[in-house]
């Protein structure tokens, strides 16, 4: 398989240590080759840069994308859907606008770089499904999880803006249910499970935030999953540290485990709690564990 | 109650004179918002919004209506324009290709320029350009990543990131504000 430039972002990195973890342990086991470059990236320039300063966020990310092109690649790679979001659309905008991608260059003269237009972005959801493939995982698995009935939670910027994204619509067949039912666990279908957690008013409005969050986690809690997977550090967070945030504040209680996708790939293929860093994970997993049989 | 009648609170007049024609046409020349005058009040936007299921303060439909109606001075001093998730559901659905969100984000813009802005945003503009990251490293965390093998978050690179705010005039945007309100 090809080789991508990573990019973890800095959320992944910093709070969801264990996503970085289990996707670095599982790459190599599904022939995913990734190449960083020696120091050289920096913040994504997300959303809410993007919300303050339009060629600030621009041109922070282009620079990044520059250093794709330096290292001699043509897709990054990011586990991050604010990275995502973020960069895609920054490759998008600069790909169909030559008068932007000039103004960027301008920019990026004074710290010696060029974007030249030529980055694709990709979520490392769809490098799993679209590079490695449900057959290459399947013959990965080593631990059944069949016994595990998981809802999903894709997080809203895998999928939208659906312009950026190149699809129709947003809330249609997701591929995410075939990644899961890969590692063998059942993808339980539930109510709003696409919809928002809200993750990106967190200090902005905590009650905003938490009364979103709230509603996702009595949907949840209706599906009776074992528990919830997703690809997105925010949306981990909401659910990992913020439902206890919600439990706290409402006096009630979900006690809903939250993993990675990665995470539960690693437990598929035979890896321990430890090896996978799940030990940070602030709502236990010992109920999950105990299903599948894993230390 | 005595008459047994309905309360019902009453809104102002809206007044042309406190409308801005051109506001409309502001946002529609700008890159994000340039779909914005498509826009036919439906509604659909507003009946999936994820934020106005929890809230009733939150309505995109609002924000649009107002932005197209002129109410430029409400629209940008106001709260609302930062209180969407930015997940991009009403754009998905709008039967007009109304870039809704993106429209919200470069009302966004202008009111940062107009001096508007939620603390928890300048805070994280101030962690990206003081360290790199929107979400800064800190010492324990990384002591855990060194147990889990893992690197720390690289800060090469923070020279560039930084040359690059005062280049396109975002840290003086960021800091010169902070002065103006310490002197205030």
């Amino acid at each position: 398989m090809k080789e991508f430039a990573l990019f973890p972002g800095c959320l992944i990195p910093e709070r969801v240590p264990s996503y970085e973890v289990s996707l670095r342990q599982t790459a190599e086991k599904l022939d995913v080759n990734f190449a960083e470059p020696e120091g050289e990236w920096t913040c994504c320039a997300p959303v809410g840069i993007l919300s303050l300063d339009y060629l600030t966020s621009l041109s922070i990310g282009a620079r990044n994308l520059a250093v794709v092109e330096e290292m001699g690649l043509d897709t990054m790679c990011t586990p991050c859907n604010g990275c995502f979001e973020g960069l895609d659309r920054i490759a998008s905008i600069l790909g169909k606008e030559p008068e932007t991608l000039a103004k960027v260059n301008e920019i990026l003269a004074e710290v010696d770089k060029e974007y030249k237009g030529t980055v694709q972005v990709r979520h490392l959801a769809e490098i799993y499904f679209d590079d490695v493939g449900v057959d290459k995982i399947k013959e990965t698995m080593v631990k059944p999880l069949d016994a595990l009935q998981v809802g999903i939670r894709p997080g809203c910027h895998l999928f939208r803006p659906i312009e950026v994204i190149g699809i129709d619509f947003s809330e249609r067949y997701f591929f995410l249910d075939d990644l899961i039912e890969a590692t063998g666990a059942e993808s339980v279908y539930y109510q709003h499970r696409l919809r928002c957690c809200g993750g990106l008013l967190r200090n902005v409005s905590d009650d905003l935030t938490e009364g979103m969050l709230r509603e996702r986690l009595m949907e949840l809690k209706e599906a009776e999953v074992d528990c919830l997977v997703t690809v997105c550090p925010l949306c981990f967070l909401q659910f990992d540290l913020g439902q206890k945030l919600v439990e706290r504040k409402y006096k009630e209680k979900y006690n809903i485990p939250t993993l990675t996708y990665s995470e539960l790939l690693g437990l598929g293929m035979g890896m321990s709690a430890d090896e996978l860093g799940l030990a940070t994970h602030r709502i236990k997993l010992d109920k999950v564990l105990a299903k599948i049989g894993v230390d | 109650m005595s008459k047994g009648e309905i309360e019902v609170p009453i809104k102002e007049p809206i007044r042309s004179k406190d409308l801005d024609p051109n506001f409309k046409y502001e946002i529609a020349d700008t890159s994000l918002g340039k779909n914005l005058n498509a826009c036919f009040k439906c509604g659909a936007c507003s009946g999936g919004c994820p934020v106005g299921i929890v809230t009733e303060v939150y309505k995109p439909r609002e924000v649009i209506g107002k932005t197209i109606l002129g109410m430029r001075e409400e629209v940008l001093a106001g709260d609302q324009i930062w209180l969407c998730a930015t997940c991009y559901t009403c754009e998905d659905r709008c039967p007009q290709k109304v870039n809704i969100t993106d429209v919200i984000l470069t009302l966004r813009n202008i009111a940062f320029r107009e001096g508007h802005a939620p603390k928890a945003l300048i805070e994280q503009a101030k962690s990206m350009i003081e360290t790199g990251w929107v979400q800064h490293p800190t010492a324990s965390m990384d002591k855990r990543r060194e147990e889990l093998g893992l690197k720390r978050l690289p800060k090469k690179a923070l020279e560039d990131l930084q040359t690059i705010v005062k280049a396109t005039g975002f840290y003086d945007l960021i800091y010169g504000k902070e002065e103006k309100e310490e002197k205030t």
